[in-house]
Protein backbone atom coordinates (compact mmCIF):
# COMPACT_ATOMS: atom_id res chain seq x y z
CA UNK A 1 0.00 0.00 0.00
CA UNK A 2 1.65 3.69 -0.72
CA UNK A 3 0.99 6.19 1.41
CA UNK A 4 1.63 9.95 1.57
CA UNK A 5 1.33 11.96 4.25
CA UNK A 6 0.46 15.59 4.54
CA UNK A 7 1.27 18.44 6.48
CA UNK A 8 -0.37 21.35 7.69
CA UNK A 9 -0.10 23.87 10.52
CA UNK A 10 -2.62 26.92 10.34
CA UNK A 11 -2.00 30.26 12.16
CA UNK A 12 -5.19 31.06 14.14
CA UNK A 13 -6.75 33.84 16.09
CA UNK A 14 -4.59 35.06 18.45
CA UNK A 15 -1.39 34.12 17.82
CA UNK A 16 -2.24 30.47 18.29
CA UNK A 17 -0.74 28.03 15.92
CA UNK A 18 -2.72 24.25 15.27
CA UNK A 19 -1.31 21.41 12.82
CA UNK A 20 -2.56 18.49 11.27
CA UNK A 21 -1.02 15.55 9.45
CA UNK A 22 -3.19 13.39 7.43
CA UNK A 23 -2.17 10.37 5.85
CA UNK A 24 -3.91 8.87 2.69
CA UNK A 25 -3.73 5.22 0.72
CA UNK A 26 -3.28 5.01 -2.84
CA UNK A 27 -6.85 5.92 -3.51
CA UNK A 28 -6.39 9.07 -1.65
CA UNK A 29 -8.51 7.51 1.75
CA UNK A 30 -7.08 8.57 4.93
CA UNK A 31 -5.79 5.59 6.85
CA UNK A 32 -4.60 8.31 9.62
CA UNK A 33 -5.19 11.85 10.92
CA UNK A 34 -3.56 13.12 13.84
CA UNK A 35 -3.90 16.90 14.99
CA UNK A 36 -2.46 19.17 17.63
CA UNK A 37 -4.08 21.27 19.57
CA UNK A 38 -3.80 24.94 19.72
CA UNK A 39 -0.39 26.34 20.78
CA UNK A 40 -0.62 29.29 22.00
CA UNK A 41 2.92 30.94 22.89
CA UNK A 42 2.92 33.46 25.84
CA UNK A 43 4.39 36.69 25.62
CA UNK A 44 7.58 36.08 27.77
CA UNK A 45 8.40 33.01 25.20
CA UNK A 46 7.35 35.62 22.40
CA UNK A 47 9.71 38.05 24.24
CA UNK A 48 12.15 35.36 24.41
CA UNK A 49 12.65 33.48 20.97
CA UNK A 50 11.82 36.87 19.36
CA UNK A 51 12.04 36.44 15.54
CA UNK A 52 12.39 32.79 15.88
CA UNK A 53 9.31 31.79 17.81
CA UNK A 54 7.34 31.22 14.51
CA UNK A 55 9.86 29.11 12.97
CA UNK A 56 10.50 27.26 16.01
CA UNK A 57 7.06 26.49 16.74
CA UNK A 58 6.81 24.99 12.94
CA UNK A 59 9.61 22.72 12.76
CA UNK A 60 10.22 21.60 16.38
CA UNK A 61 7.16 22.11 18.08
CA UNK A 62 4.48 21.21 15.82
CA UNK A 63 5.62 19.82 11.99
CA UNK A 64 8.46 17.36 14.12
CA UNK A 65 5.72 17.04 16.96
CA UNK A 66 3.29 15.58 14.58
CA UNK A 67 5.14 13.60 12.22
CA UNK A 68 6.73 11.89 15.38
CA UNK A 69 3.64 10.98 16.44
CA UNK A 70 2.24 9.08 13.07
CA UNK A 71 2.30 5.81 12.44
CA UNK A 72 3.23 6.30 8.93
CA UNK A 73 6.82 6.88 9.56
CA UNK A 74 8.02 6.24 6.69
CA UNK A 75 5.96 7.93 4.07
CA UNK A 76 6.92 11.03 2.16
CA UNK A 77 5.70 13.90 4.01
CA UNK A 78 4.22 16.71 1.61
CA UNK A 79 4.24 19.99 3.28
CA UNK A 80 1.41 22.61 2.97
CA UNK A 81 4.61 25.85 2.59
CA UNK A 82 7.59 26.56 1.65
CA UNK A 83 8.59 27.29 5.06
CA UNK A 84 8.23 23.92 6.28
CA UNK A 85 10.88 22.40 4.41
CA UNK A 86 13.72 22.18 7.26
CA UNK A 87 11.81 19.55 8.91
CA UNK A 88 13.55 17.35 6.43
CA UNK A 89 16.64 17.95 8.94
CA UNK A 90 14.48 16.65 11.71
CA UNK A 91 12.38 13.94 10.37
CA UNK A 92 13.43 10.32 8.72
CA UNK A 93 11.23 10.81 5.42
CA UNK A 94 11.32 12.13 2.38
CA UNK A 95 9.79 15.79 3.02
CA UNK A 96 8.65 17.95 -0.51
CA UNK A 97 6.38 20.99 -0.57
CA UNK A 98 4.12 20.51 -4.17
CA UNK A 99 3.28 23.12 -6.84
CA UNK A 100 1.76 23.21 -9.66
CA UNK A 101 2.99 24.36 -13.05
CA UNK A 102 1.49 25.39 -16.34
CA UNK A 103 4.45 24.07 -17.77
CA UNK A 104 4.95 22.15 -21.07
CA UNK A 105 4.41 18.11 -20.38
CA UNK A 106 7.67 16.30 -19.96
CA UNK A 107 7.99 13.56 -22.22
CA UNK A 108 6.70 10.38 -20.08
CA UNK A 109 4.45 9.86 -17.16
CA UNK A 110 7.06 9.20 -14.12
CA UNK A 111 9.48 11.67 -16.03
CA UNK A 112 11.45 13.84 -13.90
CA UNK A 113 13.08 17.20 -14.39
CA UNK A 114 15.68 18.80 -11.81
CA UNK A 115 15.53 22.51 -12.80
CA UNK A 116 18.18 23.24 -9.36
CA UNK A 117 19.11 21.34 -6.44
CA UNK A 118 16.27 21.96 -4.35
CA UNK A 119 13.63 21.95 -7.11
CA UNK A 120 12.49 19.32 -9.97
CA UNK A 121 9.90 18.83 -12.00
CA UNK A 122 7.72 15.83 -12.52
CA UNK A 123 5.47 14.17 -14.89
CA UNK A 124 2.65 12.67 -12.53
CA UNK A 125 -0.24 12.65 -15.61
CA UNK A 126 0.18 12.02 -18.82
CA UNK A 127 -1.71 15.29 -20.74
CA UNK A 128 -1.22 17.68 -18.11
CA UNK A 129 1.45 20.14 -16.56
CA UNK A 130 3.99 18.72 -14.21
CA UNK A 131 4.15 19.53 -10.74
CA UNK A 132 6.85 21.10 -9.10
CA UNK A 133 8.78 19.54 -6.47
CA UNK A 134 10.27 22.23 -4.14
CA UNK A 135 12.64 19.68 -1.07
CA UNK A 136 15.56 20.55 1.54
CA UNK A 137 18.07 18.16 0.08
CA UNK A 138 18.51 15.42 -2.93
CA UNK A 139 19.65 13.15 0.16
CA UNK A 140 16.58 13.67 1.96
CA UNK A 141 13.51 13.35 -0.73
CA UNK A 142 15.61 10.52 -2.66
CA UNK A 143 13.79 11.26 -5.91
CA UNK A 144 14.15 7.67 -7.47
CA UNK A 145 12.50 5.70 -4.85
CA UNK A 146 9.89 8.38 -3.83
CA UNK A 147 8.85 9.81 -7.24
CA UNK A 148 7.62 6.53 -8.03
CA UNK A 149 5.25 6.29 -5.34
CA UNK A 150 3.53 10.37 -5.92
CA UNK A 151 3.26 8.75 -9.69
CA UNK A 152 1.17 5.82 -8.65
CA UNK A 153 -0.74 7.60 -6.12
CA UNK A 154 -1.75 10.72 -9.37
CA UNK A 155 -3.36 7.55 -11.08
CA UNK A 156 -6.67 7.98 -8.85
CA UNK A 157 -5.98 11.63 -7.37
CA UNK A 158 -4.64 14.85 -7.56
CA UNK A 159 -1.60 14.47 -5.14
CA UNK A 160 -2.07 18.20 -4.08
CA UNK A 161 -6.14 17.65 -3.20
CA UNK A 162 -5.68 16.13 0.73
CA UNK A 163 -3.83 19.48 2.21
CA UNK A 164 -7.21 21.53 1.28
CA UNK A 165 -8.95 18.92 3.57
CA UNK A 166 -6.51 18.93 6.27
CA UNK A 167 -7.17 23.13 6.05
CA UNK A 168 -10.99 22.71 6.05
CA UNK A 169 -10.69 19.94 9.07
CA UNK A 170 -8.05 22.50 11.34
CA UNK A 171 -11.02 25.25 10.75
CA UNK A 172 -13.84 23.51 11.68
CA UNK A 173 -12.06 22.45 14.87
CA UNK A 174 -11.45 25.88 15.37
CA UNK A 175 -15.06 26.98 15.39
CA UNK A 176 -15.46 24.21 17.41
CA UNK A 177 -13.33 24.96 20.09
CA UNK A 178 -14.87 28.37 19.87
CA UNK A 179 -18.13 27.11 20.19
CA UNK A 180 -17.41 25.14 23.15
CA UNK A 181 -15.81 28.06 24.73
CA UNK A 182 -18.07 30.66 24.10
CA UNK B 1 -3.25 26.90 26.96
CA UNK B 2 -2.50 28.64 30.66
CA UNK B 3 -0.50 32.01 31.00
CA UNK B 4 2.47 31.34 31.93
CA UNK B 5 3.31 33.89 35.16
CA UNK B 6 6.47 34.46 36.10
CA UNK B 7 5.33 35.80 39.13
CA UNK B 8 6.27 33.99 42.38
CA UNK B 9 9.62 32.22 40.85
CA UNK B 10 12.18 31.39 44.10
CA UNK B 11 15.16 31.70 42.67
CA UNK B 12 17.00 29.23 45.26
CA UNK B 13 15.07 26.64 43.32
CA UNK B 14 17.11 27.39 40.06
CA UNK B 15 20.05 25.29 40.05
CA UNK B 16 23.15 25.72 38.48
CA UNK B 17 22.31 24.02 34.96
CA UNK B 18 19.24 26.50 34.41
CA UNK B 19 20.79 29.15 34.95
CA UNK B 20 23.20 28.31 32.47
CA UNK B 21 20.13 27.43 30.36
CA UNK B 22 19.34 30.34 31.19
CA UNK B 23 22.04 32.57 30.26
CA UNK B 24 22.48 30.75 27.15
CA UNK B 25 18.15 31.84 26.08
CA UNK B 26 18.82 35.75 26.92
CA UNK B 27 22.08 35.40 24.80
CA UNK B 28 19.76 34.53 22.54
CA UNK B 29 17.17 37.21 22.64
CA UNK B 30 19.68 40.17 22.88
CA UNK B 31 21.15 38.74 19.52
CA UNK B 32 17.99 38.39 18.43
CA UNK B 33 16.44 42.26 19.56
CA UNK B 34 18.71 43.86 21.36
CA UNK B 35 18.35 43.85 24.79
CA UNK B 36 17.40 46.38 27.34
CA UNK B 37 13.88 45.76 26.85
CA UNK B 38 14.21 42.19 27.44
CA UNK B 39 15.56 42.57 30.12
CA UNK B 40 13.09 44.42 31.92
CA UNK B 41 10.85 40.98 31.38
CA UNK B 42 12.77 39.53 34.40
CA UNK B 43 12.03 39.94 37.70
CA UNK B 44 14.38 39.94 39.88
CA UNK B 45 17.66 42.06 40.39
CA UNK B 46 20.14 39.00 40.42
CA UNK B 47 18.44 37.58 37.36
CA UNK B 48 18.87 41.42 35.60
CA UNK B 49 22.53 41.02 36.65
CA UNK B 50 23.13 37.75 35.18
CA UNK B 51 21.46 38.61 31.78
CA UNK B 52 23.69 42.00 31.84
CA UNK B 53 27.06 40.03 32.17
CA UNK B 54 25.55 37.55 29.46
CA UNK B 55 25.19 40.20 27.03
CA UNK B 56 28.91 41.49 27.68
CA UNK B 57 29.92 37.79 27.13
CA UNK B 58 30.35 36.21 23.45
CA UNK B 59 27.22 35.76 21.35
CA UNK B 60 26.50 32.28 20.72
CA UNK B 61 25.18 32.49 17.74
CA UNK B 62 22.79 29.09 18.38
CA UNK B 63 18.90 29.18 17.88
CA UNK B 64 16.86 27.57 20.86
CA UNK B 65 16.63 24.49 19.21
CA UNK B 66 20.27 23.60 19.27
CA UNK B 67 20.53 24.89 22.63
CA UNK B 68 18.06 22.40 23.66
CA UNK B 69 19.74 19.52 21.38
CA UNK B 70 22.93 21.18 23.14
CA UNK B 71 21.25 20.24 26.42
CA UNK B 72 20.79 24.35 26.87
CA UNK B 73 17.27 23.88 27.47
CA UNK B 74 16.92 20.36 28.48
CA UNK B 75 15.83 20.99 32.21
CA UNK B 76 14.32 18.93 34.83
CA UNK B 77 10.52 18.24 34.69
CA UNK B 78 9.53 20.11 37.96
CA UNK B 79 11.86 23.42 36.87
CA UNK B 80 10.52 26.97 37.52
CA UNK B 81 12.52 27.18 33.84
CA UNK B 82 10.38 25.09 32.32
CA UNK B 83 8.20 28.27 32.13
CA UNK B 84 9.94 29.67 29.47
CA UNK B 85 10.83 27.19 27.34
CA UNK B 86 7.91 25.51 24.95
CA UNK B 87 7.63 22.21 25.72
CA UNK B 88 7.77 19.75 22.82
CA UNK B 89 6.61 16.56 25.00
CA UNK B 90 3.48 18.66 26.04
CA UNK B 91 2.26 18.74 22.42
CA UNK B 92 -0.94 16.95 22.77
CA UNK B 93 -1.75 14.92 19.69
CA UNK B 94 -4.86 13.61 18.99
CA UNK B 95 -6.23 11.09 16.57
CA UNK B 96 -9.61 10.98 14.72
CA UNK B 97 -9.02 9.55 11.77
CA UNK B 98 -12.98 9.26 10.93
CA UNK B 99 -12.72 13.21 11.54
CA UNK B 100 -10.79 12.80 8.53
CA UNK B 101 -13.17 10.77 6.68
CA UNK B 102 -15.94 12.67 6.96
CA UNK B 103 -14.01 15.46 4.84
CA UNK B 104 -15.27 15.07 1.11
CA UNK B 105 -12.54 13.46 -1.61
CA UNK B 106 -12.05 15.30 -4.19
CA UNK B 107 -11.67 13.67 -7.61
CA UNK B 108 -10.74 15.77 -10.96
CA UNK B 109 -12.36 15.56 -14.02
CA UNK B 110 -10.57 13.68 -17.14
CA UNK B 111 -12.59 14.38 -20.65
CA UNK B 112 -12.88 10.96 -22.40
CA UNK B 113 -10.03 11.96 -25.35
CA UNK B 114 -7.67 11.88 -22.36
CA UNK B 115 -8.23 8.29 -21.37
CA UNK B 116 -6.03 5.67 -23.07
CA UNK B 117 -7.56 4.10 -26.07
CA UNK B 118 -8.37 0.88 -24.44
CA UNK B 119 -9.86 2.53 -21.59
CA UNK B 120 -11.49 4.61 -23.53
CA UNK B 121 -13.33 1.75 -26.09
CA UNK B 122 -14.02 0.18 -23.09
CA UNK B 123 -15.80 2.93 -21.33
CA UNK B 124 -18.06 3.74 -24.74
CA UNK B 125 -18.71 -0.04 -24.62
CA UNK B 126 -20.15 -0.15 -20.99
CA UNK B 127 -21.82 3.44 -21.50
CA UNK B 128 -23.99 2.00 -24.92
CA UNK B 129 -24.81 -1.42 -22.98
CA UNK B 130 -26.25 0.37 -20.20
CA UNK B 131 -28.02 2.91 -22.28
CA UNK B 132 -29.44 0.74 -24.89
CA UNK B 133 -32.76 0.60 -23.25
CA UNK B 134 -33.63 4.17 -22.95
CA UNK B 135 -35.46 5.74 -25.79
CA UNK B 136 -35.04 9.30 -25.08
CA UNK B 137 -31.23 9.00 -24.29
CA UNK B 138 -29.89 7.89 -28.08
CA UNK B 139 -27.17 11.00 -27.80
CA UNK B 140 -25.07 10.91 -24.98
CA UNK B 141 -22.34 12.80 -24.52
CA UNK B 142 -19.31 12.19 -21.87
CA UNK B 143 -18.82 15.35 -20.20
CA UNK B 144 -16.25 13.97 -17.30
CA UNK B 145 -14.80 10.61 -16.22
CA UNK B 146 -13.60 11.01 -12.53
CA UNK B 147 -11.16 7.71 -11.64
CA UNK B 148 -11.01 5.71 -8.66
CA UNK B 149 -14.27 6.41 -6.86
CA UNK B 150 -15.06 3.22 -4.63
CA UNK B 151 -18.68 1.50 -5.11
CA UNK B 152 -19.33 1.87 -1.32
CA UNK B 153 -19.47 5.22 -1.13
CA UNK B 154 -21.66 5.92 -4.03
CA UNK B 155 -24.55 7.39 -2.61
CA UNK B 156 -22.58 10.12 -1.12
CA UNK B 157 -21.44 11.51 -4.96
CA UNK B 158 -22.04 15.02 -5.60
CA UNK B 159 -20.83 16.33 -9.07
CA UNK B 160 -19.46 19.71 -8.61
CA UNK B 161 -20.93 22.44 -10.68
CA UNK B 162 -19.08 22.93 -13.75
CA UNK B 163 -18.25 19.35 -13.39
CA UNK B 164 -14.85 19.85 -12.50
CA UNK B 165 -14.49 17.97 -9.90
CA UNK B 166 -16.79 14.94 -8.32
CA UNK B 167 -16.72 14.91 -4.43
CA UNK B 168 -17.41 11.72 -1.95
CA UNK B 169 -17.70 10.89 1.15
CA UNK B 170 -15.27 8.19 2.99
CA UNK B 171 -17.10 7.64 5.83
CA UNK B 172 -20.59 6.60 3.26
CA UNK B 173 -18.69 2.86 2.87
CA UNK B 174 -19.91 2.41 6.44
CA UNK B 175 -17.33 -0.58 6.24
CA UNK B 176 -14.23 1.25 5.80
CA UNK B 177 -13.98 -0.91 2.57
CA UNK B 178 -12.92 0.59 -0.79
CA UNK B 179 -12.98 -0.91 -3.70
CA UNK B 180 -10.55 0.58 -6.65
CA UNK B 181 -10.95 0.32 -9.70
CA UNK B 182 -14.28 1.90 -10.32
CA UNK B 183 -14.95 5.30 -12.43
CA UNK B 184 -17.73 7.76 -12.82
CA UNK B 185 -18.65 8.63 -15.93
CA UNK B 186 -20.81 11.86 -16.36
CA UNK B 187 -23.37 12.21 -19.79
CA UNK B 188 -25.66 14.57 -20.78
CA UNK B 189 -28.36 13.62 -22.82
CA UNK B 190 -29.45 15.32 -25.71
CA UNK B 191 -32.45 17.12 -23.45
CA UNK B 192 -29.58 18.73 -21.18
CA UNK B 193 -30.07 15.91 -18.51
CA UNK B 194 -27.25 15.15 -16.91
CA UNK B 195 -26.75 11.23 -16.39
CA UNK B 196 -24.00 9.19 -13.95
CA UNK B 197 -22.84 6.19 -14.18
CA UNK B 198 -20.02 4.30 -12.13
CA UNK B 199 -18.39 2.00 -14.23
CA UNK B 200 -15.78 -0.77 -13.87
CA UNK B 201 -12.74 0.23 -16.05
CA UNK B 202 -9.62 -1.09 -16.04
Amino acid sequence: MQIISYLDIAHLRADSYAGGLLSVNELGIPVEFIHSEQIRPTDLQASLYGSTLGRYLLLDVIGKGLAEASQQKGAPLVVASPDLLPLAQRVRRPVCCLQRTENRPLSDSGATDWLNETELQVQLNETRSPLLFRIHSRENFQAERTVPGFSECARSFDVLEPLSRIRRILDSLQRLQAAQGA
Amino acid sequence: MPEDSLSGLDESAIDAEDLDALHASFRFAAIQSGLEARIRVMSTERMQTQVAESFSSVALGISPPAAQRRGLLGLKAASPWQQLKIPVSRLRVQSDVELAREEPVARPRHFADELPRELAAEMFRQVYEQCDDCDEERELEVVGVYHDIPPECAASIVLEEGLHHARFTPSASGNGRYTAGYSLVALRTESGKLRRLLLRLG
